[in-house]
């Protein structure tokens, strides 16, 4: 079974290279190249997947999972430019399949033990827009 | 709660599943054992037998997999539509889904 949780965060970022010339940036970017930012209300959505427990009944204590999203998610992200105060977007590049990866990174090793795995990650950038991470897929030996 | 059904186009009713069917399996099955109920004292699977079955979400989630799949044959008697998933909004924030396929 998966479960689902919801937290949201909001944040500003600039979506440019600084290797790249302005030009080049603009190209590839568009309007979110301007290099004094914009921001955006992210909605993040963190799903796990596992069998509940025979014992609670719960795949995870809700509690405890709205812990682990506030201190690893909205308290590293939420109110910061994302460019200048959250790494690793100091040299990547914040946009929002970026994020999707850093969410799962920091999540993953939190989350995934021997009851449950973390089975994706949905970052929405805009409410028309949204990024599903899955992880990489497992190595076929 | 959401109830997802999967079935080829049906090319003369341009649907995959006869609404009326689905709602009226839902509605018998989910929503009238459920509706104003207290789960813990009044609804079978969570107040009988030991050990009891705490009706977290998930456990909930099981439950209505269960009876939909238990009674779809009846009502869904060809190959096709079938029961896909069902999804529980516990609260705007929480969300479990089980898909048919997990249980028996």
């Amino acid at each position: 079974m998966v479960i689902t949780r919801k937290v949201e965060f909001s944040a500003s970022h600039v979506c440019r290279d600084p290797q790249l010339s302005d030009e080049e940036n603009h190209r590839i970017y568009g309007q979110a190249a301007n290099p004094h930012g914009h921001g955006h209300n992210y909605v993040v959505e963190v799903s796990l997947a596992g069998d509940p427990d025979p014992a609670t009944g719960m795949v995870l204590d809700l509690k405890e999972l709205k812990a682990i999203l506030k201190r690893e998610i909205v308290e590293p992200y939420d109110h910061r430019f994302l460019n200048y105060e959250v790494p690793p977007f100091d040299r990547e590049v914040p946009t929002t399949e970026n994020i999707a990866l850093d969410i799962w990174r920091r999540l993953e090793p939190r989350l995934t033990d021997g009851r449950r795995k973390l089975h994706a990650v949905r970052v929405y950038e805009t409410p028309d827009l949204y990024v599903d991470y899955f992880g990489e897929p497992e190595c076929s030996a | 709660v959401e109830v997802s059904v999967k079935g080829p186009l049906d090319r003369a009713t341009g649907r995959a599943v006869d609404i009326r069917v689905l709602d009226d399996l839902v509605r018998r099955e989910v929503v009238l054992p459920f509706d104003h109920r207290n789960l813990n004292q009044e609804v079978e699977a969570f107040a009988a037998g030991a050990p009891v079955l705490v009706p977290t979400s998930e456990n909930l989630g099981l439950e209505i997999c269960r009876r939909l799949k238990r009674s779809w044959k009846q009502v869904f008697p060809g190959e096709w539509p079938k029961l896909e998933k069902i999804r529980i909004g516990e609260t705007a924030r929480n969300i479990f889904e089980v898909r048919a396929n997990e249980i028996d």
